[in-house]
């Protein structure tokens, strides 16, 4: 089934003064089925962000229409738009974006509070979540007494919620080192396999990419490539790999 | 760029925080400027010395003011600065010397100095002159004439130019001193508690409600004011508890119904985050709010209960004294004098009183309290006795329209006050003596009431024995004639225009004495001319209206300064957090919040934040008023009146402010 489907994005930032405007998309199409994990790549200044931005409906196309779970959230008000993101849609940011004056526990739980799911309902989703994501030892700890890997699950865990139908990632790993990175990451897919969710995560980072299950490339406002995986992890990493040098702009070879 | 376009250009980049940070000092310069003003009005400070003590209040709240306005700069100036270190921890990874540092900073708030130094003194000058007309016209108040006095301008100067200077040196050797890691460092961290109960709260409730208890329940004797002193100071440190420690007491509250505490976990986190952070302007804008409501409330209440509070006082418009040969006028002229004019007598009345001599029982004291054998009069040594006076029950009767029976050889003791709550530990004796030509009889105490059946003049003691008819009319035979006095009590047609009646009175009195001595002092406080003088409701009116008037325009400034610093206070808090604000709304945003979700959120907040103050400071005000009126008038409830009216005002002052602001703030947040 698909969970969701952008046609023909445009993006275009006019400029301020007679000077050039910028396009940042040009004409993307996407479509994502329900349990896919996709990873969005790209050299920086690709738009990357900007698709994100859009396919989540932070961001308005220029043209184009998107649609999510089966509604255009193109032609969605603000206010609209609010109430669905709190439903359908789920977030992860690089700069974890947790409320400082909400415990783990209570941002984890945010967007049930926010959508007056039942106090029952609410505790439950707590306590599953935090023991998918082993966090249950700082639920009460507030997110500065936390590590940037903990602050990280939480977000993920406050991502999931609201079992939304489908979770964006914007550079998760971005503020994390290695190793935390890989923790991160493994719990992506965890969550991935194990609730079913439904993933769109954009990253510059290989090794962050090589844990997706499809790989789209885009670049100049264009999607480039896409390499699905068939093998093992390495395997993508090394295509992954391949496909940046064709694309060219970074390189990782030592 | 030049070093100089640099500190242009971050000045022009800052200009928002700037203008918040300088709008205040200004205000608080103009504020203080305003009460310069009135503390260089010779004519007003002569004007309020009449009222013994209250010049002592003016200089407690200069000081006040002058502490509030260092407080104030320092932690404007602080939070300003704090919220640019990460600013100076990048520029000195770029290689900026401190001491170039420190040269920004100098330069920036010496700028802002000077220019809010200067507007502050146009908006005073330009403030107190309509805020004085404003004020005399609402409480007509004659011969009080406003002038600027060249010292309120250089002590206004000096002053803060001393404040800024030594502030700009702290923040130089501070941010010097500071590593850079730290200065980059993201001040997110809430600030907390070392210890967070709610327990504490309870404890702060405890403390301000105990003192006002205490006060209520206080002996009226015990009128030290040390003890109240204590008291109030304890309220005060409870309050900084309760504040303190309010935001941990809500969630621990609201923690206990789980469906509430999820739908309101957004405003109860918000609110201990905010309670948190500002519980120090909190606690500031609350102490200031009671001092405001409480003296304000204290001296409406005296200035609109003048005319109620004068006509107790003196149930007759004009009395005067007669005794011995004193005050002894022809009938011819009081009837000249008396008939005078467009304003004629209407009644007159005569009350007769014995000044006679008494004296207390020698006594023990016991663990039960002074012990005296009632049976076995002692210590009858007349020369030790004191003056007093006393009226047949009767009498008194007649006047106060009572029942009052007394029986033979007791007394009740008559206090020429204002009724008001009566005391049986007035009177610490069971008995006194009482002297006549014949000996010395004993009168056993039945107990104090406080009335007052006709004015007092100040020849008349305070107390005064009520005795039985039969008593009484025995002393009056066993005593000398001389010792006779008649008080003599007057109505006219319109007491408002007793004035030259009352003049030409006293006039006529001093020339009746002109033979007599009068130049001995009467006791302790007056002389024997001075005693002998005639009341009159007009003049005591006139008197406590001024004084009260005046008190009050004192006191409507102060308040006024209080609400304007407050305001300025909550401004510049509001909007050095606006950053971090807008933070957390973006965050909610993506997770999904609606535009009305928002500002209703904020709205709940800032009204918090806007009335909590109020609320708790208007609530404290009010219970000292009360509690502290309590014990010596009969006028509580209208205190509590007046409190609660001048807390209105407050609120009212408050909502004006608050809409303004709220539609700014949420025009900023929303952006």
């Amino acid at each position: 089934m698909m969970v969701l489907k952008a046609d023909k994005i445009t993006k275009i930032y006019s400029g301020t003064d007679d000077a050039s405007s910028t396009n940042a998309l040009n004409g993307v199409d996407i479509s994502i089925d329900e349990g896919e994990f996709v990873g969005v790549m790209g050299p920086s200044g690709s738009g990357k962000t900007t698709l994100l931005n859009i396919l989540s409906g932070l961001d308005k196309p220029t043209t184009g229409t998107v649609e999510i779970d089966g509604r255009q959230i193109s032609a969605m008000s603000r206010d609209e738009l609010a109430l669905f993101r709190r439903s359908k849609m789920g977030f992860v940011f690089q700069e974890f974006n947790l409320l400082d004056s909400l415990t783990i526990k209570e941002n984890i739980v945010l967007p049930l509070v926010l959508g007056k799911s039942a106090p029952d309902e609410i505790d439950r989703a707590a306590r599953e979540l935090m023991y998918l994501l082993d966090i249950k030892e700082i639920a009460d700890k507030y997110p500065y007494h936390a590590s940037g890997g903990q602050q990280q699950r939480a977000a993920v865990g406050r991502a999931l919620a609201n079992n939304p139908a489908v979770i964006f990632a914007d550079e998760p790993t971005g503020n994390l080192d290695s190793r935390s990175s890989r923790v991160i990451m493994e719990y992506f897919q965890k969550v991935n396999e194990k609730k079913k969710a439904t993933i769109l995560m954009v990253t510059h980072d290989p090794f962050a990419a090589s844990f997706c299950k499809r790989v789209i490339f885009i670049k100049d406002g264009m999607i480039h490539m896409e390499i699905v995986t068939k093998g093992t992890r390495k395997e993508l990493f090394d295509n992954i790999l391949d496909c940046l040098a064709v694309l060219g702009g970074e390189r990782y070879d030592v | 760029m030049t070093y100089k376009d640099f500190t242009l250009k971050n000045f022009k980049m800052n200009i928002r925080r700037y203008l918040a940070y300088f709008l205040c000092i200004s205000f608080s310069v103009m504020a203080f400027f305003m009460y310069t003003t009135i503390m260089f009005n010779q004519q007003l400070m002569n004007a309020f010395d009449t009222d013994a003590g209250s010049n002592g209040i003016i200089n407690v709240s200069i000081a006040v003011l002058a502490v509030f306005s260092l407080l104030f700069i320092t932690y404007g100036h602080s939070t300003f600065i704090k919220s640019r270190r990460k600013e100076f921890g990048l520029l000195l990874t770029l290689g900026m010397s401190r001491a170039e540092i420190g040269k920004i900073i100098s330069i920036e708030n010496g700028l802002v100095g000077l220019f809010s130094i200067l507007l502050g003194l146009v908006g005073g000058t330009v403030f107190s002159r309509l805020f004085y007309m404003a004020f005399v016209h609402v409480l007509g108040l004659q011969g009080i004439i406003y002038r600027l006095d060249i010292k309120s301008y250089v002590l206004t100067v000096v002053m803060f130019a001393a404040v800024f200077a030594m502030v700009i040196a702290v923040s130089c050797t501070s941010t010097g001193r500071m590593e850079i890691t730290e200065l980059l460092k993201n001040s997110r961290k809430m600030e907390r508690n070392r210890i967070n109960s709610p327990l504490l709260g309870l404890a702060g409730i405890f403390m301000i409600v105990f003192p006002i208890v205490a006060i209520l329940k206080r002996p009226p004797t015990d009128g030290s004011g040390q003890d109240l002193f204590y008291l109030i100071l304890l309220c005060l440190i409870g309050l900084y508890l309760l504040i303190s420690h309010f935001g941990s007491m809500v969630i621990r509250l609201v923690k206990k119904n789980r469906k509430i505490y999820y739908r309101q976990l957004l405003l109860t986190s918000g609110i201990n985050y905010r309670f948190n952070r500002n519980k120090r302007i909190i606690y500031i804008i609350s102490v200031l709010c009671i001092a405001t409501i409480f003296y304000m409330g204290i001296f409406y209440t005296i200035y609109s209960g003048a005319l109620e509070q004068s006509s107790e006082q003196h149930p007759y418009h004009v009395a005067y004294v007669e005794y011995k040969d004193y005050n002894r006028l022809t009938g011819e002229t009081r009837k000249e004098l008396l008939a005078q004019g467009d304003n004629p007598l209407v009644s007159e009345k005569q009350a007769e009183f014995l000044r006679i001599r008494f004296g207390f029982p020698a006594f023990t004291y016991s663990e039960s309290g002074p012990a005296v054998d009632v049976q076995k009069p002692t210590n009858t040594d007349v020369s030790s006795f004191h003056e007093g006076d006393a009226l047949s029950v009767s009498q008194y009767n007649e006047f106060a329209e009572s029942k009052l029976h007394v029986e033979e050889g007791h007394f009740i003791n008559l206090r020429l006050t204002a009724a008001g709550k009566e005391k049986s530990s007035d009177f610490p004796f069971p008995l006194v003596y009482i002297a006549s030509g014949k000996g010395v009889n004993s009168f056993i105490y039945d107990k104090t009431i406080c009335d007052m059946p006709f004015n007092k003049p100040p020849f008349l003691c305070e107390s005064v024995k009520l005795l039985n008819d039969s008593d009484y009319e025995r002393l009056r035979t066993e005593s000398d004639k001389s010792s006779i006095g008649t008080i003599y009590l007057m109505n006219f047609k319109n007491w408002e225009k007793t004035g030259s009646i009352a003049d030409s009175l006293k006039q006529a009195l001093n020339e009746a004495n002109a033979f007599l001595d009068t130049t001995a002092p009467y006791n302790k406080t007056i002389s024997m001319a001075k005693a002998l003088e005639p009341v009159s409701r007009l003049e005591y009116f006139t008197e406590l209206k001024q004084g009260a008037g005046t008190a009050l325009y004192l006191f409507g400034f102060i308040g006024f300064i209080f609400f304007v610093s407050s305001g300025c206070v909550l401004y510049f808090k509001l909007y050095t957090e606006l950053d971090s604000m807008k933070d957390r709304f973006r965050k909610l945003f993506n997770v999904g919040i609606t535009g009305g979700e928002v500002k209703k959120l904020v709205i709940n907040e800032l009204k918090l934040v806007f009335f909590f103050p109020l609320i708790l400071g208007s609530i404290i005000s009010c219970f000292l008023i009360y509690s502290l009126s309590a014990d010596d008038s009969a006028r509580t409830e209208q205190y509590l009146a007046g409190a609660l009216i001048i807390s209105g005002v407050y609120f009212l002052f408050q909502s004006l402010y608050y809409a303004i602001i709220r539609q700014k703030y949420l025009d900023e947040i929303l952006k």
